[in-house]
């Protein structure tokens, strides 16, 4: 298999675990399954001086692959997504060529998946404009339920998930297109089945949960437990 | 009546200078007083996702800068005026570092169904205001325009809980007058 330079970009601001963070861990244990050596980056960590922005901007110039794990804020991307963004569009578009260079994108929502379809048009109006290969964008739901959590310690809730990621990976191993349909349709079965008013009462019941032991880091413990009462 | 202009323009982007130049004089002719929050001199740190303001804090970021006075000025004001460089068809990044800073102290931490979908409730018990964004685009495009004029209808509608929202897209390769009717029209529709 041909060796490829492979980014696997983390768009979460947040210090710690992330469901953004966990995404790429996994994506990147299966690329390395296919004796590729993906590089991870979390965005927030190179934008804080010129020189690491200038590291970022060369990983970039030299990759062949760029997926980005992102979440959604307020129906779009982070800041510092749309930050890191503008630096590429800026240094790359005159510069330097993109048009083999392959951009997927892995957006995810704390509701449903639906909502993530501007922050994908954003992020495909991006590849257009810096000239990327824009090689898919995939939405997840309800993805605060997995918390940062590795995705191999919920097998039960992320097989669907694992099984998108490895076929992303493998496909991009090979350099082979991303099958869109069958990996939108793993990620479309739902983390929070049910109706809608399963969803709002289970979504609550947890909100609450967390606002009376004010802390969130194990916050989604009380929506295991109950979704294994539901579903099991 | 109170508006709020939220501008995260560059400071040296003619078209949105030239935008809020009439904008003001539009305001003052109608009596209105404004509140001008230019973002790019102002430092505001990031949104990090701690979540402090739905657990620890409700309603209260943990940082202290503006990005924690934000949603008191929008709560506040009758109209509030968005104006970003339309990037990508979204947001700017220095729009959109105070703009959801602002955006989750306004929401509660619980959810509720509108229009077929969950979105969190309002965590402040008053009207919110109505919404004028106006996107500063370097030249005419029409994909950008679309994905702009859609993130502001979801927004206003899921997160700012607005009664009504109008979208001006300004163009450096409009001419002033243009841009003068384009904002007059827009903005006697916001105060119907």
């Amino acid at each position: 298999m041909q060796q490829r330079s492979i980014i696997l970009l983390n768009g979460s601001p947040k210090p710690g675990q992330s469901t953004s963070g966990a995404m790429s861990d996994f994506m990147a244990g299966h690329f390395e399954k296919n004796n590729q050596e993906p590089k991870q980056v979390k965005i927030c960590a190179y934008l804080k001086s010129d020189e690491k922005v200038r590291t970022l901007v060369e990983y970039i110039k030299t990759a062949d692959i760029v997926i980005l794990f992102t979440p959604l804020y307020v129906d779009s991307v982070p800041y510092h997504v749309i930050k890191f963004m503008e630096i590429i569009r800026e240094q790359l578009e005159e510069h330097h060529t993109n048009a083999n260079k392959k951009f997927a994108v892995f957006c995810q929502s704390g509701m449903e998946r639906t909502k993530n379809r501007v922050a994908l048009e954003i992020c495909k109006c991006f590849a257009g404009t810096a000239g990327f290969d824009f090689a898919g964008g995939f939405a997840l739901g309800f993805a605060g339920i997995l918390n940062g959590l590795p995705l191999p310690n919920l097998n039960r809730l992320t097989g669907n998930i694992q099984k998108a990621l490895s076929i992303t990976a493998d496909c991009l191993s090979q350099g082979n297109p991303i099958p869109g349909e069958t990996v939108n349709k793993l990620l479309a079965k739902p983390l929070l089945p049910g109706p809608m008013f399963v969803k709002l009462f289970l979504f609550n019941s947890t909100m609450k949960t967390c606002l009376k032991k004010k802390d969130f880091s194990n916050g989604l413990k009380p929506l295991h437990s109950k979704l294994k009462l539901f579903f099991s | 009546m109170k508006c709020l202009i939220i501008n995260g323009c560059p400071t040296n982007d003619k078209t949105a200078a030239t935008c809020s130049k009439y904008l003001t004089a539009l305001l003052t002719e109608h009596q209105i007083s404004n509140q001008h929050v230019k973002l790019a001199e102002t430092y505001i740190k990031g949104c990090i996702g701690c979540l402090n303001c739905f657990f620890k804090s409700p309603g209260e970021c943990r940082f202290k800068d503006l990005g924690r006075d934000l949603p008191q000025y929008f709560i506040k004001s009758d109209i509030s005026v968005f104006m970003s460089p339309v990037t990508f068809g979204g947001f700017s990044a220095c729009f959109a570092k105070a703009y959801n800073r602002m955006v989750i102290q306004l929401e509660s931490h619980l959810g509720e169904v509108a229009c077929g979908e969950l979105r969190r409730r309002k965590r402040f018990n008053t009207a919110h205001p109505s919404v004028l964004a106006i996107g500063v685009i370097p030249a005419q495009d029409q994909g950008a325009e679309k994905i702009f004029t859609d993130l502001i209808q979801r927004n206003t509608r899921l997160h700012l809980h607005s009664p009504s929202y109008e979208v001006v897209i300004m163009s450096s390769d409009q001419s002033v007058d243009q841009m003068k009717q384009q904002l007059k029209t827009s903005f006697a529709n916001i105060r119907r």
